[in-house]
């Protein structure tokens, strides 16, 4: 940390105050012949050291033990001279401050993109050298915005100031308001310099209920329950197996380096819980599991004018157009429209997110400039996967428990998909997990496959990428882009078998076939490099894309082809996808239209396009778990980062009335599931009203219907939500929340849904259901001081089968059945680099589940025990140190 | 007016350490190394216990001797009290071919109180650029109490709101603390204005007695269903005596007005073990009465620690202390059963307004211990000893009092909690009766059904422990 002190003392003053005591310079003995006892003393040199440099003598009386009398004795003694500490980087953060607090809360840390529009924020762009992809890529900053300033800039114009900025015909106040942090005019903030970043979080979390299911799900023989096992084994499942009942910690360690904008490193590693500890790690192990990255950055190339270079060695992400062809991220986020706060960083940058699967790792470099603009990269890194399985065999040519992977008749392994676990297991952990499964499953006998046939193997696929983006704009805001990208697999297929096959290899029990399911066709849609028609050993997509802006619309679209049967240069002969969105903004309306077509056999992975739903949503992986071959096939829908095949036209708007009502973002979705044809539609709204600065009241409405084009079928709900909350803002940033919502949702007939606690009442339909549901919840912000902020929350809630969703500091939080919840964070501000948060979490609710009076019995199947407590504390620890 | 307010503190500090002594017993988890108690100063306690560089309360000797010396204070005494409550929930994790496993109803749940003590003082003088420095400390380490019921009922009658009938008591009553008792010494050397070096070196006496009762008692109303001297009940003893001595040195340096860094090592000590371990059960159907005792003499095992810490004081805009250690347990000292493990210790102090602080930290504590179980390997039954690991994280906070010049009352509060599993306390197999009245059927169990099998690690209990601890001391530093 370098520190700049100016000391300014006028020359006359010198003579002057020779003989004074110095508060800000002068030495501990020097405060000490002051007369004033030493206690007081000590404390105005450490109020000096560790607190501030007095601005005036009557700072002394910031000092508890100094009173008016003792100040106005040593008055005449002392002089305060003037000092100003004068850190350039300290004084660019304090300004930003609320704007990284709300990037970090918005984000989470989870997908990295806050490190680059954090970077941004503390370096900004020369607004009068931004291109048109460098002004939609920052959050809340819309393509006409950006056309106003570039048409500004290209008449010879130069934005001098914030004010000058303002003053851009074609940029809304709201652009503005978000833009002018991220740029600055004639000299930056602050000059380049090193910037050093170093995060580190301790998080024990639990599973979420998705995942808690799919690891508890036991193997049992098919005969299970005719002839009795007892006890039974808790290590069936690889919930008991791996001891996942105990609190293991995910570690998360992030350290950055910069040179201005010009010269990045970093390299984080995540140990999630489950996995081994960072320290049990062999080097090769450590590389393997971490990310890293060497960049350089030049926004204004000496040899060619108003063209920026970017180029990455290691983990990096490369986003064009609306995502489809390329987004490598391994996080899904719904309804990613693009604009607002859901934006996408387009181009090459760094990637330090937390995840493995999709991740970039190899070398990339972009080329832009107003005209023209040009990305290649190429990747090679071993990727996860779920892999067809086979038992081994011992010498004597008998099968054994443990299974090995399927190699085909030219020597390559069989894969099935991609996978992102929620635990990344090693092979020689899983081989003894699954060989103890097995001898269950072997037991019985009667299965059509008696052993796990597919599994999850980390680091299985060789896969080698390489891709480009040329892109053309021949006019401002106007460009034409083309995308492609192929990945080679060198020691693998990819197989999908047949539909029929295809459920065998699922379905364990052929009693559980019928839930294979026309939706499952996202399943079977999966991409093949080894079928009937063709063998080749890559997937390829291919796609273009293109933005205009004209007065205050921007349209802007891709489309993109897989590359199956067709040519690749042939529209519309291999499974496609594509988007298409209109954007209009006025001083306090906008609006969006957004359509979107994901074909089922669109099968891109490094697609992250906007869409309702997850890919794997509602088919076998999400709904019946307990009849797969292997419960962890369920991750491919766990930490799906694809959109669901849909076809379906999107309608946004936000509208400010006056500063009494808004209407928040409010929107409406229209859209087929294309793989059974579930028509839906969604609809949210909000209203705020501010009578008062300090006071809000806003009510929401949600209401979403799911296969309204067939009300007979099975598959129909109807969800209402209604949430009223009362907000206040107090002073010194102190905020209050009082919030209420109450929710229905109806229901087709269901045994299930209808099941009364008592054992033996689920043998018949009951009439249609009505499921209502409420959380009531109070949201408490204080700021002690700068340095220590205290967010807290209360909410109890009460589910019937609905479940809630509550929004953090930083994370959300879903809440099913009946219970109350608690948490507090405490944000310290340790120094002006250091940060530390300290969140805990207390969350209590009841459950049903079997009842367990008669341990040791057999139990029967539909016997319920109302009221099982769960209790869970979750805590995380966060330190951030930014120099 | 100021002495009658310190009255008033005072009074209070004495009514909270007066409130302590008539409470004990803590977590019977582990009955080998007992519960690690890691800091008595309520400071270091309300910051995580990150405390191996600590120039400000005389117990930071404890932790490191080399912090007598960094104090730079004539003399400093210390008096702490802790009040910890245990809360136990037991559950059996089950299966079921439909859904899956069942763990979170407890069906057992004890909680319970104890509370420690401990005293420190130290004296110092400086010598030019140096400064010697002996002190005194005593504190427990480890903590053996424990106290566990649990009662065995049928089901009769459930199915109606019925109240079951009550078949036997088991209980654990533990009871002993392994103390330690320490003399140290610590040298300073201003190497300039705000930087020094300090070396500390510190011996302490260990010693502690332990008693550990495990018993088994049927009720009346079990007696009154099979006739009297049918059902034996069982008492398990164990009492032992360790004695030894642990050997620390650390090193502090303050690095200026902000910045301090610590480190403290403490070598792996070898205690003696003596002890007797006792059997008794009632005369039963063809077998006599037990009462057997052995007498046993081993060495016990406290592994090497090192901790490296560091202190962080910045200009802030309000007077902030932050401290952070990392500290390694060579847990394979004792066994090659364990790994080392690595415990994480990190608080903050802000002066809020007129020199109150507060107080907040966390600490990430990982443990090892023992598990017996036996397993049938070809028709022998072989002993078998399993290493298990528990991560207990902790939340703290804490503020204090100044009562008078150089003397103040510390408060810390923490709240921990763990999960686990846990081999069953109680083999399920002592209560099937037919085995002592010879009879076909159960008199006691009114389902014919059940399968009295004693569960092993494929059935473990879940554990949920939590504890909530009050620690509070009076520091007087001059």
């Amino acid at each position: 940390m370098k520190k700049f002190l100016i000391m300014f003392i006028a020359l006359f003053a010198i003579g002057l105050y020779a003989q004074k005591v110095d508060l800000n310079t002068a030495s501990l003995e020097e405060i000490m012949r002051l007369p004033i006892s030493e206690i007081q003393a000590n404390d105005i040199y450490n109020y000096r050291t560790y607190i501030s440099f007095f601005e005036s003598i009557y700072d002394l009386r910031n000092i508890a033990s100094i009173d008016q009398i003792t100040m106005l004795r040593i008055r005449d003694q002392v002089v305060v001279s003037l000092y100003r500490e004068e850190d350039e980087v300290t004084a660019r953060r304090e300004e930003i401050m609320d704007l990284l607090e709300r990037l970090d809360s918005n984000e989470g840390g989870s997908e990295g993109m806050s490190d680059v529009w954090e970077d941004y924020l503390m370096t900004p762009q020369n607004v009068n050298k931004m291109h048109f992809d460098d002004f939609i890529s920052l959050p809340n900053v819309s393509p006409v915005d950006a056309v106003g300033i570039l048409k500004r800039v290209a008449r010879g114009d130069t934005i001098a100031d914030m004010r000058d900025l303002r003053n851009t015909v074609g940029l809304s106040h709201y652009g503005y308001t978000n833009l002018r942090s991220y740029v600055y005019y004639r000299n930056p903030p602050v000059r380049n310099r090193l910037y050093f970043d170093a995060q580190m979080q301790y998080y024990t979390r639990y599973y979420e209920e998705g995942a808690y299911d799919m690891y508890h799900e036991p193997f049992l023989r098919e005969d299970y329950g005719v002839t009795t096992v007892v006890p039974q084994d808790k290590r069936l499942s690889y919930w008991g197996y791996f001891n996942l009942d105990q609190i293991d910690p995910d570690y998360i360690v992030k350290l950055r380096a910069r040179y201005g904008n010009h010269l990045k490193i970093g390299w984080m590693h995540n140990t999630a819980k489950g996995e081994d500890d960072i320290w049990k790690s062999t080097g090769e192990d450590l590389i393997a599991n971490s990310k890293y990255y060497a960049g350089y950055e030049n926004t204004d190339l000496a040899f060619l004018p108003r063209t920026s270079l970017k180029l990455y060695l290691g983990h990096y992400r490369a986003t064009y157009g609306e995502g489809l062809v390329m987004e490598n991220t391994d996080f899904y986020s719904a309804r990613k429209t693009g604009y607002g706060f859901s934006k996408r960083i387009l181009g090459i940058t760094p990637d330090l997110s937390r995840t493995q699967l999709y991740a970039l790792r190899g070398a990339a470099i972009e080329l832009n400039n107003p005209l023209i603009g040009f990305s290649a990269f190429v990747s090679q890194d071993k990727k996860d996967a779920i892999v067809y399985m086979e038992r081994e065999t011992d010498d004597s040519g008998n099968p054994t428990n443990y299974i090995t992977p399927v190699v085909g008749a030219d020597g390559k392994y069989q894969v099935l998909s991609y996978v992102n676990p929620t635990i990344r297991w090693d092979e020689d952990e899983l081989r003894e997990a699954e060989a103890h499964f097995n001898q269950e499953l072997v037991a019985g006998g009667a299965y059509a496959v008696p052993y796990i046939n597919l599994a999850y193997r980390k680091n299985f696929v060789d896969e080698t990428i390489w891709g480009t983006h040329l892109q053309v704009s021949p006019l401002i805001g106007t460009k034409l882009g083309f995308t492609t990208y192929t990945a080679l697999y060198d020691n693998a297929h990819f197989v999908v078998p047949d539909w029929n096959t295809l459920k065998l290899d699922f379905i364990r029990n052929s009693y559980y076939h019928k839930v294979f399911k026309i939706n499952d066709s996202e399943i079977a849609g999966l991409y093949s490099t080894s079928t009937a028609d063709y063998v080749r050993d890559y997937r390829r997509v291919i796609g273009f894309d293109g933005h205009t802006v004209v007065g205050n619309v921007s349209v802007q679209g891709e489309y993109a082809e897989l590359s199956v049967r067709g040519e690749d240069f042939k529209l519309g002969d291999d499974p496609k996808a594509y988007l298409v969105s209109a954007y209009t903004q006025y001083e306090n309306l906008y609006f969006l239209a957004l359509l979107r077509h994901y074909d089922v056999n669109f099968d891109n992975p490094y697609s992250n396009a906007f869409s309702e739903h997850e890919r794997f949503d509602d088919t076998v992986l999400e709904k019946y778990i307990y009849a797969l071959t292997n419960p962890t096939l369920s991750d491919i829908y766990q930490n799906a980062s694809q959109a669901q095949p849909e076809h379906g036209i999107y309608f946004e708007t936000r509208y400010k009335f006056n500063n009494y009502f808004t209407v928040g973002r409010s929107y409406l979705d229209i859209w087929e599931r294309l793989s059974d044809g579930r028509r839906s539609a969604r609809f949210q709204s909000e209203l705020e009203f501010r009578p008062l600065y300090q006071v809000a009241m806003r009510l929401r409405y949600k209401n979403q219907v799911n296969r309204y084009d067939d009300t007979a079928e099975r598959g129909v709900s109807k969800t209402n939500e209604y949430t009223l909350s009362f907000r206040t803002f107090l002073s010194a940033r102190d905020f209050l929340e009082f919030e209420y919502r109450y929710n229905t949702v109806w229901g087709p007939p269901y045994t299930s849904l209808t099941n009364p606690a008592a054992g033996g009442n689920n043998s018949m339909a009951a009439a249609s259901t009505l499921m209502q549901g409420d959380y009531i919840g109070v949201n408490y912000t204080h700021n002690f001081s700068p340095s220590l902020k205290l967010q807290g929350a209360f909410l109890y809630w009460y589910g019937h089968g609905i479940s809630h969703w509550d929004w953090e500091d930083m994370e959300i939080d879903f809440m099913g059945e009946k219970g109350a919840k608690a948490w507090v964070a405490i944000h310290s501000r340790i120094s002006q680099n250091l940060y530390m948060t300290l969140k805990f979490r207390n969350k209590t609710y009841q459950d049903k589940e079997l009842r367990i009076r008669e341990y040791n019995v057999d139990l029967p199947a539909n016997s319920y025990w109302e009221r099982v407590q769960h209790v869970e504390n979750t805590i995380r620890l966060s330190l951030d140190y930014r120099f | 007016m100021t002495s009658y307010k310190s009255f008033k503190a005072l009074f209070l500090t004495l009514l909270i350490l007066g409130a302590g002594i008539s409470l004990n017993a803590w977590s019977i988890t582990d009955t080998y190394f007992g519960n690690k108690i890691g800091t008595m100063d309520p400071r270091a306690f309300a910051m995580g216990g990150a405390t191996v560089y600590n120039d400000i309360q005389p117990f930071a000797i404890a932790t490191n001797p080399a912090n007598l010396t960094l104090m730079r204070k004539t003399f400093g005494l210390q008096g702490t009290v802790g009040i910890n409550r245990n809360e136990d929930n037991r559950a059996i994790p089950l299966y079921n071919s439909f859904d899956a496993y069942i763990d979170d109803a407890v069906i057992n749940s004890n909680i319970n109180a104890f509370y420690d003590y401990a005293g420190s003082g130290y004296a110092s003088m400086g010598i030019g650029k140096f400064r010697l420095g002996a002190g005194l400390y005593y504190m427990p380490i480890s903590n053996f109490d424990g106290k566990y019921l649990e009662e065995i009922r049928n089901n009769r009658g459930t199915d109606n709101d019925g109240y079951p009938e009550k078949i036997a008591i088991n209980s654990i009553e533990n009871e002993g603390l392994l103390n330690k008792a320490a003399g140290l010494a610590s040298v300073g050397f201003a190497i300039a204005d705000g930087y020094d070096l300090n070396l500390g070196f510190d011996f302490g006496l260990v010693n502690g007695d332990v008693t550990q009762m495990k018993t088994i008692r049927w009720t009346k109303w079990s007696e009154d269903q099979v006739g009297a001297d049918v059902l034996p009940d069982s008492t398990y003893t164990n009492e032992f005596s360790l004695e030894g001595n642990q050997i620390k040195a650390g090193l502090s340096m303050k690095l200026g007005p902000r910045f301090g860094l610590a480190a403290a090592y403490t070598m792996k000590s070898t205690l003696d073990c003596s002890g007797t371990s006792t059997i008794q059960q009632d005369a039963w159907l063809g077998h006599a009465a037990v009462d057997v005792a052995n007498d046993y003499e081993v060495d016990y095992i406290m592994p090497s620690e090192i901790r490296v810490g560091i202190n962080y004081q910045p200009r802030n805009v309000v007077r902030t202390w932050f401290n952070l250690d990392i500290e390694r347990v060579q847990w394979t000292d004792i066994s090659d059963m364990y790994d080392d493990v690595y415990n994480l210790y990190a608080g903050v102090e802000h002066h809020i307004r007129n020199r109150i602080p507060f107080r907040i930290g966390f600490q990430a504590v990982t443990n090892w211990r023992l598990e017996n179980e036996s397993q049938t390997v070809a028709g022998v039954v072989v002993p078998l000893t399993l290493a298990k690991k528990t991560l207990t994280p902790m939340i703290t906070a804490g503020s204090s009092i100044a009562l008078a010049e150089g003397l103040s009352l510390d408060i810390g509060l923490g709240y921990a909690w763990r999960e686990y599993e846990s081999l069953d306390l109680f083999r399920d197999s002592y209560y099937n009766d037919k085995i002592y009245t010879g009879s076909s059927t159960y008199a006691l169990w009114p389902n014919s059904y059940i399968n009295l099998t004693d569960r092993g690690w494929d059935n473990p209990d879940k554990v949920s422990e939590n504890f909530i601890t009050l620690m509070t001391g009076l520091k007087f530093v001059w």
